[in-house]
């Protein structure tokens, strides 16, 4: 599905760059973009204090949800882009209602629920759940959650949800989410918020099922552990020496994988470490690194 | 100077995008043996391939990686074994708009049982934003179903990054389990 795109209140320069990149970036977004010069468009980038109208606003230089800011580079445009597509239903996710049926038999609680008060995180709310309720309204004061558990489908008030995911004030509010809400499958809200807190209590766990990279947002690294939690179960301690990658980022896959019921805990105890990358034989090691150079992968 | 090739094979129905797939990789021109479609009823394409398709890239220390597409139709499936034979990995793409997905992903994978139990396997699903259904969870749930955990990543081979996303995937795996 094609995007459109405009500019408010940006330089002749700025809004040049802008068509300039989207004449580059054919491929390189999860969804093509096109400019546009008028008529109604999906987002608008926008300097503060202009309205976007009904389209998705990327702030330019300022607060917001979804922002870019000077100097305008490519990266961050593809990245701003494919975040403004999640926004406004990532095409693919969305497609697939039942997409989220893995969210729907979320994994036990990896962390505490919510605090006493009933106010946590939007990943300790979404965890909070009950078996019979169907449908949970959530919000922190600014932004609101509808996850509703059958359709496999959420609705929210925030653009960027995952921006809010990590604030503390997250409560049931039975208020519906307005009408104007994004929306998309609920395997991707619960990999958000899940890859967001990025807090994961010690023990050891293993992959259920893969992520499907293909729809979800994650970094490179993501993959690599993928394939070691599939293969046993591993500490993020473990995993995070195997891979050569800091724990934070262990953790961070792993909240967003139990969030979205693709791996579980296997217990407390210690597993054995995975064999680590260093170990493979030389042969096949300098093949697969030649092969990653190769292919700049 | 004398080389080693290794290759990574690509299997998967007619229409599947193998033959776009390597095209993707490949530093030369994909070889194609293509012929004309008389499987029309199956999937409307003027061309299939009928015996593979190659094409390769050069590694730094002069060896090359061969990419091996095997013929789609099903009664081409004895040459897929011989294809594959020495591999260092499949990755088997599937195309959602065929009248039984799940079923031609049973089929290949009774073909290539050694390389799902050795997770030398990723399975790719195209056309899933025309075609949602079967979902990627059927597809994890069908793996399962034969106690097999393989990568399913729903993807679109006319995008470079994506399948470079399936080798990636391929390689880790790879290393994670040598």
């Amino acid at each position: 599905m094609q995007r459109t795109l405009t500019t408010a209140g940006l330089g002749d320069k700025e809004t040049l760059l802008i068509k300039s990149y989207l004449s580059l970036l054919s491929g390189k977004t999860r969804e093509p973009w096109a400019f546009r010069d008028s008529g109604p468009v999906d987002a608008c980038i926008a300097v503060p204090g202009l309205d976007a109208g009904k389209a998705l606003t990327i702030r330019y230089g300022g607060d917001g949800e979804l922002r870019l800011n000077a100097p305008l580079r490519v990266a961050a445009v593809i990245a701003v882009l494919d975040q403004a597509s999640a926004c406004l239903g990532a095409a693919k996710s969305a497609a697939a209602p039942a997409a989220a049926t893995a969210a729907a038999s979320v994994a036990a609680p990896a962390a505490p629920a919510t605090r006493g008060d009933g106010r946590g995180t939007l990943a300790e709310c979404l965890r909070s759940r009950r078996d019979d309720e169907t449908v949970l309204r959530l919000s922190d004061g600014r932004a609101r959650v509808e996850a509703d558990f059958v359709a496999g489908r959420y609705r929210s008030s925030a653009p960027l949800l995952a921006q809010h995911a990590t604030a503390a004030d997250w409560h049931r509010d039975d208020a519906p989410a307005p009408v104007t809400a994004v929306e998309g499958a609920l395997t991707w809200l619960m990999w958000m918020a899940g890859v967001g807190e990025a807090r994961v209590q010690p023990g050891v766990y293993r992959l259920r099922r893969w992520p499907d990279f293909g729809a979800l947002p994650h970094r490179p690294e993501f993959v690599r552990l993928a394939a070691l939690f599939a293969r046993q179960a591993t500490s993020p301690g473990a995993a995070a020496a195997a891979a050569a990658v800091p724990v934070p980022e262990v953790e961070a896959f792993l909240g967003g994988c139990l969030m979205a019921g693709y791996a579980g805990s296997e217990g407390a105890l210690a597993a054995p470490p995975p064999r680590p990358v260093a170990t493979l034989d030389d042969g096949v090691r300098g093949l697969l690194g030649r092969i990653r150079r190769r292919l700049g992968l | 100077m004398m080389t080693t090739a290794r290759k990574i094979v690509f299997a998967g129905s007619m229409g599947a995008g193998k033959t776009t797939s390597i095209a993707a990789l490949s530093e030369i021109p994909p070889v194609t043996t293509e012929a004309v479609n008389h499987d029309r009823a199956l999937f409307d394409k003027d061309t299939t391939t009928v015996a593979l398709d190659y094409g390769e890239f050069t590694l730094d220390d002069g060896s090359r990686i061969q990419l091996i597409g095997t013929p789609g139709q099903l009664r081409f499936d004895f040459m897929w074994r011989v294809l594959a034979n020495g591999a260092l990995g499949v990755i088997l793409l599937v195309d959602n708009s065929r009248p039984a997905p799940l079923d031609d992903v049973r089929e290949y994978l009774r073909h290539f049982r050694d390389f799902a139990e050795g997770a030398r396997l990723v399975i790719g699903v195209g056309r899933t934003e025309s075609h949602p259904q079967p979902t990627v969870d059927a597809y994890a749930d069908l793996l399962a179903g034969e106690a097999l955990l393989l990568p399913v990543l729903s993807v679109d081979v006319r995008r470079r990054d994506d399948v470079l996303m399936m080798v990636h995937v391929l390689l880790s795996q790879l290393e994670a389990c040598a």
